[in-house]
């Protein structure tokens, strides 16, 4: 596996804490092309850009009260781009949550925790 | 024998006129019901229905006065009626415990005395030994605290009949020798003679006859002296009986004449007919007995003329029976008689007296079935009160099995016919022996069981005795263990050094649980185990159990759910500890004997709502090896598991499925257990809750991590016998806090350092050489000038019996502290004691550091550092962004808990998770995530708000460090 391919990755979440410790994380390992998005919408309007890999947050309506929750997001994506790979971010443990991202085509389901950003970044180096 | 002794008639009906003539000059009313009581008294013998009926006038006018000496005493005077006059026990028994119950009220000694002894008579009529003689020894022990000695020496002898009843002999004499005693220091004449007599009566019995007719001999002069002519008869009579018993006709006879001669004199018409009887019978004797020596002396060998004498004295006998219209004896003497003219040939006498006989016995047929069968009557009557009486013991079980059974008999016997009453008399005899003999095995039986009782509660007291050392042996060395060890690790271990102490510390723990878990089932067994009452989250009992069992689980790869009814609120009242304990230990159970899949904590609202009592079913349901069907019982068996050879695979005592039923049990509930061999288990079990008090539970609460510094600056002495507790206690104080601390190893040098210092406070172990810490808190409390003997003491007790505590309490102890302890016990009881106000520490932890965070930060920079690979500016980045959204979360929380918006409080903390993970705010983090679950919960607990506080405290502590 070509691991010094770049990658197009976009991340998805309202937390920009995350998204910025994400961003620096899997930028500093390789040279991917990462695009950071507040809310799900804004992620689908450039679904045409092809990324490699979306990494989307479960929840992500939590500031934006009306934006629509990582379940949605999913569901579009993978009605349109059935191949595109998913890994779904979550700060809870919950085997409900989890069976269901699966079923409807996300590839993993993390956990966000210390070890999220290395999980993550082992998943992207492994399997794309 | 003696029981009462009557007075004769003509001296009673005197009585009675004077009585009758006083009665209407009487002035008092308390007097008036004297003098009715003695009227019914003096009748009782004579004619007890006009006793009876002054009884009960004297009952109506002393209940009337509300005078209760009266009342008890009327109440005693018309059971003695029923008694003596009436033979109607049952009517006795009710108006001796009437008695009984009014003297008991006042308190009257020897009125109480009095009154049990009449029950035991009526027993002791009854037969019924064990019950007379268990009313015997409760008068007994009454009239010994009475000054006045008369009722201890009649109890003493109505004892010793019983005994001489039963063969008992040499008991027998020993109380009547008691009584002899007690009479003759109280110059009590007749007593003397009533003692001797029965004496006498128990030689006779032993066959020593030179013995008995001694103390006959002395009980005559007795009588004598004290005046009583008709006893002194009576006592006459019984020597003649005993000559006659040994062949002794001329001597019997001497005996028997002085005795009528008495009789005479005292008009005494029974008694003489009586003894015309026993002399005609004498006469007869002499007559027949084939040793003619007496025969030749005094008829110079002529039958006929002795059995003429025999014949006339009958005779007299019959005249006075007739008179007194006494049909039974009567008969007996005509069918005598008859004899003795059948003996000397004179048939025609014979005949006539014989033709009396019959003409008296068929009247007597019909009159002894009519009696008979109301004996009958009233026996079982009698009986069935006494069915209904207390059933308390097991050996009045037994009796009462036994009454139940004559029951039957007579219920069927009533419904016989008349043709069998000669048949039904003989069955009653039959059954009275049986009777007789049956009590004296119900005897044996009772006295066994006594003593079996005695011993198992003795064998239990040494149980529980045994058990309570254990506890304290153990538990001091474990205190030291756990204590030091718990030490060690806040002293930052080198990792390896670590693992080596976590493993110290989870095997004592282990160690600790079956202590205590082999006292609780102790406790159960015992009944001393209470079940408290208090405030509790149910889900936070739910979150102790998994986190006290997820590392075994994850050891295993299994999954450990939990799961709770979301109509459930969050504060419950009932017991957490206990039901912590049931839910542990089967789930503890599930995961051992589980290799895959998952474990099931649920609890579900079954019935009821919060508003009222709510049913809770509680599951663990596991997908492991499964309870064979045959063993499904057994598992719940102390020491015990399903296979022996699982002990050695699975390990444990094997107590914990018990203790849980048993628990269980004793909140009124029960345990099933559905299984599928391979399949897995399911344990249930339902109990009832009510909604409790969030407010109790937030002070429940602030039990946990307690903030050490608020000891500060305080003096302490510890006193304790064991070095190594010394430095437990004082280092885990002086680690949490800044303390000044001296030690002393016994009460002695406790006391020494206490003149010579001033302290704010002692910790005194118990158990101390010397002098133990209950003395030396006696001799501060009661020698050491103020203030310092108001130095408050707090007990450190390796001991969890009540009883040691309440010794505590007893010698001048403020407080106890039970060991082993952990830091927060000890800070929160001195706390309590010197009424500190108690702080929790704010970032949820104890101060115990991991790492090189500082002691109390809540953050931590380590994680960011490595984030960042030590590169400053993006630290300086990432805490910029913290340090900006942080007071934002801050106000919107605030805002929306305001609103009780909890859904927005729920998604801003959300927002924060990978902040905190950020700043090393790991307990923050854990935190947010269980108070974000909650927000979002329909049945938040009333605690939240202060919860969220509690994070939002951690926030601002974040935000002054880092900034």
């Amino acid at each position: 596996m070509d691991l010094d391919k770049p990658r197009k990755i976009f991340i998805v979440d309202d937390d920009a804490m995350l998204t910025e410790a994400l961003k620096d994380y899997l930028t500093r390992r390789t040279p991917n092309d990462i695009h950071v998005f507040s809310t799900g919408e804004e992620c689908l309007s450039h679904l045409s850009e092809n990324p490699d890999v979306i990494i989307l947050d479960y929840y992500l309506n939590t500031v934006q009260k009306d934006a629509a929750n990582g379940m949605e997001i999913l569901q579009v994506i993978k009605k349109h781009h059935p191949g595109l790979h998913v890994i779904m971010l979550s700060s809870q443990e919950r085997y409900a949550v989890a069976l269901q991202t699966l079923q409807k085509g996300a590839e993993q389901y993390v956990i966000k925790d210390e070890n999220s950003f290395a999980k993550i970044a082992s998943m992207i180096t492994k399997h794309l | 024998m003696i029981a009462l002794q009557a007075f004769p008639q003509k001296q009673g009906q005197a009585r009675i006129d004077s009585l009758l003539q006083q009665l209407p000059k009487s002035k008092e009313d308390t007097n008036k019901v004297k003098l009715l009581i003695d009227l019914s008294y003096t009748y009782r013998t004579i004619n007890s229905d006009e006793g009876i009926k002054f009884g009960m006038q004297s009952l109506s006018l002393a209940g009337k006065l509300r005078w209760k000496p009266g009342i008890a005493r009327a109440n005693a005077v018309t059971g003695i009626n029923y008694h003596y006059g009436k033979a109607d026990y049952p009517k006795a028994l009710e108006y001796y415990l009437k008695s009984l119950k009014i003297n008991e009220e006042t308190g009257d000694k020897p009125g109480i005395a009095r009154s049990l002894n009449r029950l035991g008579l009526i027993y002791y009529r009854l037969s019924e030994y064990p019950k007379a003689l268990d009313y015997y020894q409760k008068a007994l022990n009454m009239a010994r605290k009475s000054a006045d000695k008369t009722d201890l020496q009649d109890v003493m002898i109505n004892i010793g009949e019983i005994y001489q009843k039963q063969d008992d002999y040499p008991k027998a004499l020993d109380y009547f020798n008691q009584a002899l005693k007690i009479n003759q220091a109280i110059g009590n004449k007749s007593g003397c003679a009533t003692a001797l007599n029965a004496i006498g009566y128990v030689y006779r019995r032993k066959k020593d006859f030179p013995k008995a007719h001694q103390y006959f001999e002395e009980a005559v002069k007795f009588y004598e002296a004290a005046g009583n002519k008709q006893a002194m008869a009576s006592e006459l009579e019984d020597i003649g009986d005993f000559y006659r018993g040994q062949a002794d006709y001329p001597k019997a006879l001497e005996y028997l004449f002085k005795a009528l001669k008495l009789q005479k004199e005292l008009n005494d018409k029974r008694s003489q007919s009586y003894n015309y009887g026993v002399i005609a019978f004498t006469y007869f004797l002499i007559a027949t007995n084939s040793n003619k020596t007496t025969l030749n002396k005094m008829f110079s060998g002529n039958k006929t003329a002795a059995i003429k004498k025999a014949a006339i004295y009958a005779d007299s006998a019959a005249t006075i029976q007739k008179e007194l219209g006494d049909l039974y004896l009567l008969q007996d003497t005509y069918i005598s008689i008859s004899n003795a003219w059948e003996q000397i040939g004179d048939y025609k006498g014979a005949l006539k007296y014989y033709k009396n006989y019959t003409a008296i016995k068929d009247s007597l047929f019909s009159l002894e079935k009519d009696k008979k069968l109301t004996q009958l009557s009233m026996k079982f009557e009698f009986d069935k009160k006494q069915a209904t009486d207390s059933l308390q013991h097991a050996v009045e079980n037994n009796l009462n099995q036994l009454r139940l059974q004559k029951q039957k008999t007579f219920t069927y016997m009533g419904f016989i016919g008349m043709a069998l009453v000669v048949f039904l008399l003989f069955f009653v005899f039959k059954n009275y022996n049986n009777q007789r003999k049956s009590n004296l095995k119900l005897q044996a039986a009772q006295k066994e069981i006594l003593e079996q009782k005695e011993r198992a509660e003795q064998s239990e007291r040494f149980k529980q005795q045994f058990l309570a050392n254990m506890s304290h042996e153990i538990r001091t060395p474990m205190n030291a263990v756990m204590g030091m060890t718990n030490l060690l690790i806040d002293k930052n271990p080198r990792a390896d050094q670590q693992h080596y102490l976590e493993g110290i510390r989870k095997s004592s723990d282990i160690l600790l649980h079956i202590i205590n878990d082999i006292l609780d089932l102790s406790k159960i067994e015992s009944g001393k185990m209470e079940l408290e009452k208090i405030d509790f989250s149910l889900r936070q009992t739910f979150e102790q159990v998994i986190e006290t069992l997820h590392h075994k689980a994850d050891e295993k790869g299994l999954h450990l759910l939990s799961d709770i009814d979301n109509r459930i609120p969050d504060v419950l009242t009932g017991d957490p500890v206990r039901l912590n304990q049931i839910i542990l230990n089967l789930a503890g159970n599930a995961i051992k004997f589980t290799e895959k899949g998952s474990v099931h904590i649920k609890g579900i609202l079954a019935s009821g709502d919060p508003s009222s009592v709510m049913n809770i079913r509680f599951m663990v349901i596991d997908t492991g090896i499964g309870i064979p069907e045959d063993k499904l019982e057994t598992v719940f068996e102390s020491f015990r598991q399903a296979n022996a050879s699982d002990t050695r695979k699975y390990g444990g005592t094997g107590l914990g499925l018990s203790i849980s039923r048993q628990l269980v049990e004793l909140h009124g509930g029960e345990i099933k257990i559905e299984s599928e061999e391979g399949a897995g288990t399911t344990f249930s079990f339902a109990l009832d809750f009510t909604t409790g008090s969030a407010e109790r539970l937030q002070q429940i609460n602030a039990q946990a991590n307690l903030d050490g510094r608020i000891l500060n600056g305080l003096k302490i002495l510890i006193a304790d016998d064991n070095e190594y507790n010394r430095i437990v206690a004082c280092d885990t104080l002086k680690s949490k806090a800044d303390v000044a601390i001296e030690t002393a190893s016994n009460g002695h040098e406790a006391i020494e350092l206490l003149r010579l210092h001033d302290f704010d406070l002692v910790l005194m172990d118990v158990q101390m050489p010397e002098m133990n810490g209950f003395e030396a808190t006696r001799f501060i409390r009661a020698n050491l000038p103020s203030p310092k003997k108001d130095i408050p003491v707090i007990a450190l007790t390796a001991s969890v019996l009540r009883t040691d505590l309440d010794k505590c309490r007893q010698a001048g102890m403020n407080s106890y502290i039970p060991k082993p302890f952990n830091a927060s016990q000890l800070i929160r009881g001195i706390a309590e004691v010197m009424d500190i106000k108690i702080r929790t520490l704010e970032n949820t932890g104890e101060v115990k550091e991991k790492g090189p965070s500082e002691k109390g930060r809540v953050t931590d920079m380590s994680y960011l550092k490595t984030f960042c690979e030590g590169d400053g500016e993006k630290m300086k980045k990432y805490i910029a962004m913290f340090l900006q959204s942080a007071p934002v979360l801050s106000e919107k929380v605030n805002a929306a808990l305001a609103a009780a918006d909890f859904i927005t409080v729920a998604d801003q903390l959300h927002g924060f998770k990978t902040k905190f993970i950020m700043m090393g705010m790991k307990e923050t983090g854990n935190l947010s995530l269980q108070l974000e679950q909650k927000c979002r919960s329909e049945s938040r607990p009333a605690t939240i708000n202060s919860e969220i506080n509690l994070l939002l405290g951690d926030v601002e502590r974040a935000i002054i460090e880092l900034t």
